[in-house]
């Protein structure tokens, strides 16, 4: 659920505080972290106490919110505690260890998900965890319940803060909250804990646990990837679109693929013919539930705001800066959508 | 001679009794009508030469062709059945004569409507004929008429008969095939009309009627769960084909024509209906099901975007001289496919659902309506609290472009020293959506609980800026228990501005033209308080073509944008090219769904800004 | 083949109003998809979120009242007359929210567990055909034995409601004397309304994000790169990571 925004309260916070001044800068970007340093490596041999994490990286690599879990991990460790990854998939161990994790114990990515729990407490043994922590991830979101129901440990699902004494996850429908404890099991949705940022962990290897007997209840099959033009459009997580400033479609699809985003288009663009229907974004066409929408040429009319409902970033491209969508927009860019994508492909291309 | 005369002409008559009573069994195969249908016979006259005659006027062209027709082919016949049968003398037949003369015009009339070219919104077809038959029924018994008034041989007198008996049958056929069946139904659906208040008091009836939700079938599936009136308004439709060219679904070339859709339900109570030679709805593959009074309508003879292209806008009811319900009618279908089947369009489901899980059918949560507000300090009337006017908000007001205009009359209450508050958290969604959309179960809750909230609070009258929410708690809430006083924010400003509280002083400017929002307009009958306002406020006001109770939809009611069927153009589009056409350099609004529409139209346009915002811009210490 | 969907007492997270979740509308939907009869089952009293689950396509509701735990309760009466498949929703609405009920469940009967289930293929020699929706639109096919639970995927295909269907459903009582199982570990801790906290980078951009006016393409270009990547919507490039 996206924070409801209180435009008194928001009013209150742009004065500063006892005047009737407001203050210069209304809103900025929290941005956590910074980039790559040269660290020293800590390592641990025996910890006071191991916190858990499992880490998944199908594409070897560690993406924001695997990073993100790490460092959950290490906010429960603590200074005195160690983290111990499980990692489901194939990144390194430097990348771990950058990450937060003094160790890295390897699961078998091939394993179906009802042997998960096994092979988890398997690989958990040794270390006897005082946490586990994972993503509420499709997959990591399952793993952690099957967990959780056959070690019979206690759980707190969805936590959106964390500390190393407490806790918050929504409870009664997201209508209200419960502070407790940090349980045995944790899952972790996206963007709530900060990646680690201390200095670097050894992330050192550690033996595989052994693949559990198959139980014969199920058979899964390989994933099958979606590329970014085949998810349904209200799943994508990355959506493009194209209102009237687009005129180079051939230039907007290669840019699209470049970023790996799905397509989406204003009314009047797929009224036009330019666009299939299937790709408007709106009241009257797709809901969007994406975590970032880019919009090129598009003035924002109310019924495609509503289509912009759930999706957490807004950025716009419009040569006009009272736009509707300049307002919704966490990043708004004044030009030419028709200049901009060129120079953007350019760049993009530039990087390889 | 008189025998074989009143044999002719009773014949006919008589012919067209029975052909009648069989049109009324099967409309009496529908529910049964509210009230005694037959007993409102008496009102017929009345309703016919007054109310059907007042819109027939509109065309002079059309008025001075049924005049003649009608009032030829009925006062000569009774006449001329009257001299027959009482042997009167030869001025009496020189009277029928006339009238069958009157008459023979009347077809004249008749067929130059269609020649040299049939105008587009008229059905051909048997249409063709039916002059030739007016003429022969009219130029055979008046020339009979006329050789009894001469005394002319009896081989004269005896073919003219049988040209006018000829006549007679084609007339008869065409009451078959549809072309005179008007006449006939006709008189069965002003007797039987579902709202008779249309013909008492200021002839407003717009609000649509509760359904009892404890019945076992909720709107109609089959042509049986119509009530036995509307299914003779259906076959009382003359194809004049005025409906077609108001409707604003039609012209966007949705899959909507009004007079087809009619027809289609005409025939749905057949099994094998007559050919329609009218414009189909644009679009529309044709349905080849088979109909009959239990046959399921929609998706076998009707196709489905027709029903949810429909804006319920009224134009069509407007125009209609037949006094044709035709948004009753899709609401009826619309409720059935909605309540009974569940069979909405995705984004109509989406509303719906919000409405139903949030009171809201844009999913917001309530407590945000008054957030446009914020800045205004509006206060919040609390249960038991009293005020003098409560500032009912609706949807528009989760809306950013529409907070403004709300921004602008809650500074103009203020500057005239009015006394108000809102009802903030409280005030839910008041069920228009819902109930366009054929979701009464959805409609009476929201209302219900929208009636509770404003019953905890005492308030002298209810002020809002959503013509629709106007509508529903004035017109459609008092069903369910809710009688209030409720006004739209222009009639409050043309209140204060006529009782001096407010002083304008016009602003020099671009042309401004006034669209009416149809459910203040042809819903409620306000059209002059924003045009005052207006004039009051700006220089230069225009009126563009389709203007006050005839004015065109902007495509937002009735839960068109939700429901989002095929179109070729958008109605919206349309609307802002008539307002370019008589060189408009803005367009004033009085309605947030008309806001969202015609903001909505791309690329250089007029600007559009609410009568509030206008007068506030105009207003004097 | 007969089909339990597990409902629960939901209540929407805007408005607070009762509501089912969508997860179990979609699992009202799957157990339609796979055809014969297809019951409701709740755990606790009839609420009127349950008669709106109904409008979606099932005709009686059992409602299991008399207290104890949910787990038990359940198990014990899916125990007594087992059906061939379970479905439920992500996750609950209302109450303690964790989804962890389906896996208790499955536990408790020894019955194999899927989640994310998109689509329900066919069935054969007791295997029944699903299909999983992962991230990003990824599909995984599978096989489970049945009986079996099944967790459909909120973007499952959704039955549409129909008032007709949710004012004839049965909701009928099922008196049950409640054991105090072991069941969901409970959590303690202190229990508030719930606060919005924002997220870590700009979330919930309502607006007053950062304009950028009339940069040259070069420019805007760049800080659309920089801008996507510290969303993370863009791979860091190949050089080293520069993510957060």
């Amino acid at each position: 659920m996206r924070a409801r925004r209180d435009p008194r309260a928001e009013r209150a916070r742009c004065l500063v505080p006892g005047g009737a001044r407001p203050r210069l800068a209304r809103a900025g970007e929290a941005v956590v972290g910074a980039g790559p340093r040269e660290r020293a490596v800590i390592s641990i041999e025996a910890p006071a106490f191991w916190v858990a994490v499992v880490v998944e990286a199908p594409d070897g690599r560690l993406d924001r919110w695997a990073r993100q879990s790490v460092g959950a991990a290490r906010v429960l460790a603590g200074a005195e505690g160690g983290v111990v990854a499980l990692l489901a998939g194939t990144a390194g161990g430097d990348a771990l260890g950058e990450a937060g994790a003094d160790r890295v114990v390897p699961l078998d990515g091939g394993i179906g998900p009802d042997a998960m729990p096994e092979m988890m407490l398997a690989a958990l043994a040794p270390f006897v965890p005082r946490h586990v922590v994972l993503a509420e991830t499709p997959a990591g979101g399952d793993w952690a319940r099957r967990l959780a129901a056959r070690a019979g440990w206690p759980i707190q699902t969805g936590v959106e803060m964390l500390s190393a004494r407490q806790a918050i996850r929504p409870v009664g429908g997201m209508r209200r909250e419960r502070a407790a404890a940090p349980a045995r099991v944790l899952t972790l949705p996206r963007d709530r804990v900060a990646s680690h940022g201390g200095t670097r962990r050894e992330g050192r290897w550690c033996p595989a646990p052994e693949r559990p007997a198959d139980r014969g209840r199920m058979r899964v099959g390989p994933v099958v990837t979606a590329t970014a033009a085949g998810i349904p459009l209200a799943e994508a997580p990355f959506v493009m679109a194209a209102g009237q400033g687009v005129v180079d479609f051939e230039r907007f699809h290669a840019l699209s693929r470049l970023l790996g985003a799905t397509e989406g288009a204003s009314r009047v663009v797929c009224d036009a013919g330019l666009m299939p229907r299937a790709a408007q974004v709106g009241a009257s066409g797709t809901v969007l539930d994406a975590r970032c929408y880019l919009a090129f040429g598009i003035a924002g009319a109310p019924q495609h705001l509503q289509g912009l409902g759930k999706v957490e970033h807004v950025v716009a491209v419009n040569t006009d800066l009272h736009a509707a969508i300049v307002a919704r927009a966490g990043l708004s860019i004044i030009a030419d959508a028709q200049a901009v994508m060129p120079a953007l492909l350019d760049l993009l291309r530039e990087e390889g | 001679m008189r025998a074989l005369i009143a044999g002719e002409i009773g014949g006919v008559a008589l012919a067209a009794a029975v052909g009648w009573l069989v049109l009324l069994a099967r409309w009496l195969r529908g529910r049964p009508a509210a009230g005694s249908w037959l007993a409102g016979l008496r009102h017929v006259p009345r309703r016919y030469l007054v109310d059907v005659h007042h819109v027939v006027a509109r065309r002079p062209v059309a008025a001075r062709m049924h005049a003649l027709a009608a009032g030829g082919v009925l006062g000569g016949s009774v006449l001329a059945l009257a001299a027959a049968v009482s042997g009167l003398g030869w001025s009496v037949w020189a009277l029928v004569a006339l009238a069958f003369g009157v008459g023979g015009m009347g077809a004249l009339l008749a067929w130059r409507r269609r020649v040299p070219g049939t105008p587009p919104a008229l059905s051909g077809g048997a249409f063709l004929w039916l002059p030739a038959a007016l003429a022969a029924w009219c130029v055979g018994n008046g020339l009979a008429a006329l050789f009894m008034a001469v005394g002319a041989p009896m081989t004269a007198i005896v073919g003219a008969v049988v040209l006018g008996g000829a006549g007679g049958v084609a007339l008869l056929r065409l009451v078959e095939l549809g072309p005179m069946r008007h006449a006939l139904a006709g008189v069965a659906w002003l007797a039987g009309h579902t709202r008779p208040g249309r013909f008492a008091g200021d002839g407003r009836d717009t609000g649509l009627r509760p359904l009892d939700l404890a019945a076992a079938r909720l709107g109609v599936l089959v042509p049986a769960d119509f009530p036995g009136p509307v299914l003779a308004s259906f076959d009382a439709c003359i194809q004049c084909g005025r409906c077609e060219e108001a409707c604003p679904a039609f012209a966007a070339g949705q899959r909507l024509n009004p007079k087809a859709l009619i027809q289609i339900l005409s025939g749905a109570m057949r099994v094998v209906p007559p050919p329609y030679a009218g414009r189909p709805a644009p679009m529309a593959p044709v349905l080849l099901g088979t109909g009959g009074m239990a046959q399921p309508i929609v998706g076998n003879v009707l196709h489905p975007d027709t029903l949810w292209a429909c804006t319920t806008c009224r134009a069509c009811v407007e125009e209609c001289p037949m006094l044709i319900e035709h948004v009753d009618a899709v609401v009826s279908l619309r409720r059935g496919q909605t309540l009974m089947l569940g069979q909405v369009r995705d984004g109509a489901a989406r509303v719906l659902e919000a409405s139903r899980a949030r009171a809201e059918p844009g999913g917001r949560d309530l407590a945000a309506r008054g957030d446009a507000l914020a800045t205004l300090d509006v206060p919040v009337l609390a249960p038991g609290g009293e005020t003098d006017i409560l500032l009912w908000l609706g949807e528009g007001a989760f809306d950013a472009r529409y907070g403004r205009t709300l921004r602008a009359l809650v500074a103009l209450m203020r500057r005239a020293g009015l006394r108000f508050a809102t009802l903030g958290a409280d005030e839910v969604d008041c069920g228009d959506l819902a109930r366009r959309l054929g979701d009464e179960a959805g409609f009476q809750s929201l209302a219900a609980e929208a009636i509770a909230a404003l019953k905890t609070r005492r308030f002298a009258k209810i002020v809002t800026a959503d013509p629709h929410a106007l509508h529903v708690l004035r017109n459609e809430y008092p069903a369910l228990g809710g009688i209030w006083r409720v006004q739209h924010h222009t009639g409050l400003l043309d209140e204060l501005v006529r009782d001096g509280r407010l002083r304008l002083e016009r602003r020099e400017g671009v042309r401004v033209a006034y669209h009416d929002p149809c459910y203040l307009g042809r819903y409620n009958g306000e059209i002059d308080a924003p045009r005052r306002l207006l004039d009051a406020s700006c220089a230069g006001r225009v009126e563009m073509e389709r203007h006050g109770m005839r004015a065109m939809c902007c495509g937002g009611g009735g839960g068109g944008p939700a429901s989002d069927v095929d179109a070729v153009t958008r109605i919206p589009d349309l609307r802002m090219a008539q307002a370019r056409a008589v060189g408009a350099g803005m367009v004033a609004v009085a309605c947030p769904g008309c806001t969202a529409m015609l903001e909505g139209v791309t690329g250089p346009r007029p600007d559009v800004r609410d009568v509030a915002e206008l007068v506030l811009a105009a207003v004097v210490a | 083949m007969r089909s339990v969907v597990l409902l629960s007492g939901g209540i929407d997270p805007v408005s607070g109003r009762p509501a089912p979740p969508a997860g179990e509308i979609a699992a009202i939907g799957l157990a339609l998809s796979v055809g014969g009869a297809v019951g409701g089952l709740h755990a606790g009293a009839p609420v009127p979120a349950l008669r709106q689950a109904a409008g979606h396509g099932l005709e009686q509701v059992d409602c299991l009242q008399g207290g104890g735990d949910a787990v038990a309760v359940l198990a014990e009466a899916l125990f007594a007359a087992p059906p061939d498949l379970v479905l439920a929703g992500r996750q609950a609405r209302g109450g303690e929210d964790s989804g962890m009920l389906p896996y208790l469940l499955a536990e408790r009967l020894d019955w194999p567990l899927l989640s994310g289930v998109v689509a329900i293929g066919a069935t054969a020699e007791g295997w029944l055909a699903v299909t999983i929706g992962l991230a990003q639109g990824a599909r995984r096919p599978a096989q489970i034995r049945l009986p079996c639970i099944l967790c459909a995927h909120d973007a499952a295909p959704a039955p549409p409601f129909v008032f007709d269907r949710a004012r004839r459903a049965v909701l009928r009582v099922v008196p049950v004397t409640g054991e105090e199982g072991p069941g969901m570990v409970a959590v303690e801790g202190t229990e508030r309304p719930y606060r919005a906290r924002p997220r870590l980078i700009g979330t919930a951009s309502g607006g007053g994000g950062t304009v950028l006016e009339h940069p040259d393409p070069a420019e805007a270009a760049r800080v659309l790169r920089d801008h996507l990547r510290a969303l993370g919507m863009l791979a860091p490039p190949r050089e080293g990571a520069a993510d957060a």
